[in-house]
């Protein structure tokens, strides 16, 4: 005779609270939420400032490169789908992560490089931060853009070292991507409000 | 003294009435055309609605985030439960 009637033991082990998202991740959630608010403000003052002035652009000064910074813009978004990529193949093979992981942090630093140089022709044109409101603009909130892409960027690469390593965990990675896609995603905004 | 004081505060509300248009902020140069008016309503917008939205969302994504893991807890629980009788029945 059994010693209790019918139905079920619950085996449960005692399982440990886990966090509902990685604290890395949750960190720089909030980290993104504050930049958003940061590049928001920055945006409002210049969209402001653009539809006060009389003319716009401010006489005398060169125009905005688009074609080129398309292209560069093209760079950011494919390395972001590249980054997008290497999560996916992380969680099935981690050592077949690095190509694209690699790939992104490549075509990251080349947004940085071809940034940089068309700053240096624009500064030869005569669009410096004093030059007019438009360079002040210019220089603050895409130099404010590129400064968040390096960090970012350096970010990526310590993930790459560490992936190489075999040290990398999925949280670690999952935290560099958040930040790199707040970069990528942000870009295109910032294209359009500027340089359009 | 009172009456005084009364026909001061009085005064001050005709006054503060008798301007057609009135400058928000003595310094900006804004609202003189529809563009900036535009400018300024929409980045007003933009500035009091999206730390809303980001705060809503990332308290959205974390609910939605909680009953996935306790949904999965709760599978898990069901999958490791050991029937009574034939651990009885077993055991004799």
């Amino acid at each position: 005779m059994p010693a209790m009637g019918y139905g079920h033991i619950r085996v449960v082990a005692e399982s440990r609270r886990q966090p509902l998202v990685p604290n890395g991740v949750m960190g720089m959630l909030i980290f993104v939420i504050c930049e958003v608010m940061l590049f928001a403000g920055l945006i409002s003052a210049f969209t402001i400032l653009r539809s006060s002035a009389l003319v716009w652009p401010p006489p005398g000064q060169p125009r905005l490169p688009l074609a080129s910074t398309a292209f560069n813009t093209a760079l950011l978004l494919a390395s972001g789908a590249l980054l997008a990529a290497a999560h996916r193949v992380f969680q099935r093979d981690r050592a077949r992560a690095r190509r694209p992981l690699r790939l992104a942090v490549l075509l990251g630093a080349g947004f940085v490089a071809l940034q940089g140089v068309e700053w240096v022709r624009l500064i030869h044109q005569g669009l410096t931060l004093t030059s007019s409101t438009l360079g002040s603009f210019f220089y603050l909130i895409v130099g404010m853009h590129a400064l968040h892409a390096v960090a970012a960027l350096a970010l990526l690469v310590y993930t790459v070292v560490r992936l190489q390593r075999g040290w990398l965990a999925q949280s670690q990675l999952a935290t560099a991507e958040v930040f790199w896609y707040f970069v990528v995603i942000l870009w295109p905004i910032l294209y359009g409000v500027v340089y359009l | 003294m009172t009456r005084l004081a009364g026909k001061s505060g009085l005064a001050a509300v005709l006054a503060a009435a008798a301007p057609r248009t009135a400058a928000a902020c003595a310094v900006c140069l804004g609202g003189q055309s529809e563009l900036a008016r535009q400018a300024f309503f929409g980045t007003t917008m933009l500035l009091t609605l999206l730390p809303l939205v980001l705060i809503g969302g990332l308290i959205w994504w974390l609910r939605r985030r909680a009953r996935e893991v306790e949904e999965q807890a709760r599978r898990a629980a069901r999958r490791e439960a050991v029937p009574l009788v034939s651990r009885a029945s077993s055991s004799r």
